[in-house]
C-alpha cells in the first residue's frame, strides 16, 4: 500500500451521521464543573483562614503571604491524589492523559509554593529544613518538603535514576502518605491559623478526603475488580514486536467502553497486587458475543516485553476501566487520526467502531513508522479503506528503495497535502511517541487548527 | 486536550493561586492603624500593661522576647509561650492573647 496524495487532498469531510452518548458540548461543561470544583478545593483553607484570623497582633505581610502559600501548598498535595485515582466521572471529560499532566505540573507548583511559604517567614532558620530533629511541628514541615522534593525528582528522572515503572510507583504512593501525613501534622502543630477552630475543621475535612480516596483506590477497587475477573483468550505475536492480546470476562458482563478509551490491565496473583499497566483498546466498542476486549501491546518494557508473552490462554487477569476521554464525538464533521508505532491502538478501535456503526464520516488516517516491517494491521487497514470512507497515507522513517509514498516524519506539509481544504473544521486524535507528539501539536496549531479540535493520549508521563 | 492548553491553564492557575497568597497578605493584615477598628499602639500599650501587672513581678520583658527567639520560628514560640501561660499566673485567656501578641511584637523588632 502507498500514500494516495493526489485523491486524499481532493476529498472534502463528510457531516457526521453516528450516535455518539458524548456531545463536545456536555465535555466542556463537564470540564468547566471539574476545574471550578477543583479551584475551589485547592483556596477553601485559604478562604477560610482569612475568614477567621486569629490573629490580634500586627506581623509581618511577608509571613503572612508564607502562610498563604503554605496553605495553598498543601491543599494542592491533598488534591493530587484526586487526580489519579481513577475516577472516571473526572476522567472522561479531560483525558487521563490530560490529568496526569495537570497532576504533575501541579506536583512541582505545589513543591515551589512549599518552599516559598518558610523562605517568607523573617524569623525561619536554616533549622527548619532539617527533617530530623527540632521541634515536632517545623520537623514535620522538613519532612513533608523533603518527601515532596522526592516525588518531583523521581517523577521528572525517573529513567534517568534508573527506577524501574514498578517501584517507583510504590515509592510514589508510599512518599505521597508520607507528604500528606507530615503536611497534615505541620499545618496543624504550626500555624496560629490552625488554632482557629474552621481552620481545623476544614483541614480535617481534606485530610478525610484523601484517606477515603485512599481506601477507594486500595480496597474498594482491587476488592470489586476481584470479582470481575477476566481470562486471557488468545496472545498473538502481529509482528513489529507488538502481541495481540485477547480477554473475555469470566462470569460478568465485562465493560462498556467508546473507541480510544483505555484500561488497566492488572497481571499480578490478584488485584491487590499493584502490578497494572494501562493500555489503550485496541478492539471495536460494539459489543461482541463473548464481550471480548482485545490489547496491541508493545514489547517496550520488562512487562510488555517477558510477562506479556507469558499470558497464555486460560489465564486469569483483571481489566480496570474504562478511562479517558481520546472518543470521537457526533458532532464531529470528520475525523484525522495520526498515530505513531503503537499510537495506532486506539486508532484501531475507531476505525473497528466506525465500520461496525457504520459511520461513513470521511476519516484520514496518517500512520508513522520506521518502515513496513514496524507496520500493524497492515492487512485490517487495507480491508477498512473499502469499508470505510477512509484515506491512509503512511509515513516511514526509514523505507527501502522501493517506497514512494511519504518519508521522514510526519510534517506540516505532509497534512497539508493530504487533508481537505476545510482542514481547521476536522477533529483530530494524536497518539505515540512523546517526540511525535509534541512535534505535531504546534504542527496542527501551525495550520490553522483550534486546540480544541486537537486530542491527544499520552502514557509516558514518567 | 493538547500539551499546550494543559500548560497554558497551569500556568494561569499558578499565577492566580500566588496572587491570591498576596492578597491574602494584605487583606489579613492591614495598616497597624486600622486594624480591627483598634489602633494597633493601643494594642500594644494593652499587652505591655497587662505584662507589666502579671508578668513582670518574675520575668523580664527581654528575657520573654528571648524565649520567643530562641524558638525555631515565632510561630512556634507563639504557641509554646501560649501554652506555658495556660494555667499559669492569674492572667485570663484573653489577657494572655493580648500579652503573647505583645511580645511576639517585641520579638519581630
Amino acid at each position: 500500500m502507498t500514500s494516495r496524495s493526489s485523491e486524499l487532498g481532493t476529498r472534502p469531510a463528510v457531516a457526521a451521521g453516528s450516535p455518539s452518548p458524548r456531545p463536545a458540548t456536555t465535555a466542556r461543561s463537564a470540564r468547566r464543573l471539574w476545574f471550578s470544583a477543583y479551584v475551589s478545593l485547592v483556596c477553601l483553607p485559604l478562604v477560610v483562614a482569612a475568614l477567621s484570623d486569629p490573629l490580634a497582633a500586627p506581623r509581618p505581610i511577608l509571613a503572612d503571604i508564607g502562610v498563604a502559600f503554605g496553605l495553598l501548598g498543601l491543599a494542592l498535595l491533598l488534591v493530587q491524589f484526586a487526580l489519579v485515582s481513577r475516577l472516571r466521572p473526572v476522567s472522561r471529560p479531560f483525558g487521563s492523559d490530560a490529568l496526569m499532566q495537570w497532576h504533575r505540573g501541579m506536583g512541582i507548583a505545589a513543591l515551589v509554593f512549599v518552599i516559598v511559604h518558610p523562605l517568607l517567614a523573617p524569623e525561619v532558620t536554616w533549622r527548619a529544613w532539617n527533617p530530623f530533629g527540632g521541634p515536632a511541628g517545623p520537623q514535620a514541615g522538613a519532612i513533608a518538603f523533603w518527601a515532596t522534593a522526592a516525588i518531583v525528582v523521581s517523577s521528572m528522572w525517573r529513567r534517568r535514576l534508573r527506577l524501574g515503572y514498578e517501584v517507583w510507583r510504590a515509592a510514589h504512593l508510599l512518599l505521597a502518605l508520607l507528604v500528606a501525613a507530615a503536611a497534615f501534622w505541620h499545618a496543624l502543630a504550626m500555624g496560629p491559623y490552625s488554632s482557629a477552630p474552621a481552620v481545623r475543621w476544614t483541614l480535617a475535612g481534606y485530610a478525610g478526603l484523601f484517606a477515603a480516596l485512599l481506601v477507594r483506590y486500595r480496597v474498594v477497587r482491587p476488592a470489586l475488580l476481584l470479582r470481575r475477573p477476566w481470562e486471557v483468550v488468545a496472545n498473538e505475536d502481529i509482528g513489529g514486536s507488538t502481541r495481540l492480546l485477547r480477554v473475555r470476562p469470566s462470569g460478568h458482563g465485562g465493560l462498556r467502553f467508546e473507541p480510544g478509551q483505555f484500561a488497566w490491565i492488572l497481571t499480578g496473583a490478584s488485584p491487590v497486587v499493584a502490578d497494572e499497566h494501562p493500555l489503550s483498546i485496541a478492539s471495536s466498542a460494539e459489543p461482541n458475543p463473548e464481550g471480548g476486549v482485545e490489547f496491541a501491546i508493545k514489547a517496550l518494557g520488562d512487562w510488555s516485553g517477558r510477562t506479556v508473552p507469558s499470558l497464555a490462554p486460560g489465564r486469569r487477569v483483571w481489566v480496570d476501566g474504562p478511562f479517558g476521554g481520546f472518543t470521537p464525538s457526533a458532532s464531529d464533521r470528520g475525523l484525522v487520526l495520526v498515530a505513531g508505532g503503537i499510537g495506532i491502538a486506539p486508532m484501531r478501535s475507531i476505525l473497528l467502531t466506525l465500520r461496525d456503526r457504520g459511520d461513513r464520516r470521511g476519516v484520514w488516517l496518517f500512520y508513522a513508522a520506521s518502515d513496513w516491517s514496524r507496520v500493524v494491521f497492515r492487512d485490517e487497514i487495507e480491508r477498512l479503506e473499502r469499508e470505510l470512507d477512509l484515506s491512509v497515507c503512511f509515513v516511514f522513517e526509514k523505507p527501502d528503495a522501493a517506497w514512494n509514498g511519504e518519508r521522514g516524519f510526519i510534517t506540516r506539509d505532509i497534512l497539508a497535502r493530504h487533508l481537505p481544504g476545510d482542514l481547521v473544521e476536522l477533529e483530530y486524535f494524536v497518539c505515540g511517541p512523546v517526540p511525535m507528539m509534541d512535534a505535531i501539536e504546534p504542527t496542527l496549531a501551525s495550520l490553522g487548527v483550534p486546540s480544541a479540535r486537537v486530542h491527544t493520549e499520552r502514557f509516558q508521563v514518567v | 486536550m493538547t500539551q499546550t492548553a494543559v500548560t497554558r491553564a497551569m500556568l494561569m492557575l499558578v499565577a492566580m493561586l500566588a496572587a491570591a497568597a498576596v492578597a491574602f497578605g494584605c487583606l489579613v493584615n492591614p495598616p497597624p492603624a486600622t486594624r480591627g477598628g483598634v489602633a494597633a499602639d493601643d494594642a500594644a500599650a494593652r499587652g505591655a500593661t497587662l505584662f507589666e501587672s502579671h508578668c513582670a513581678g518574675c520575668h523580664t520583658e527581654q528575657d520573654a522576647v528571648q524565649y520567643l527567639r530562641t524558638a525555631p520560628n515565632l510561630d512556634g514560640g507563639r504557641r509554646s509561650l501560649s501554652a506555658l501561660l495556660e494555667g499559669h499566673g492569674d492572667s485570663s485567656a484573653g489577657e494572655d492573647t493580648a500579652i503573647v501578641d505583645y511580645l511576639v511584637a517585641r520579638a519581630r523588632d
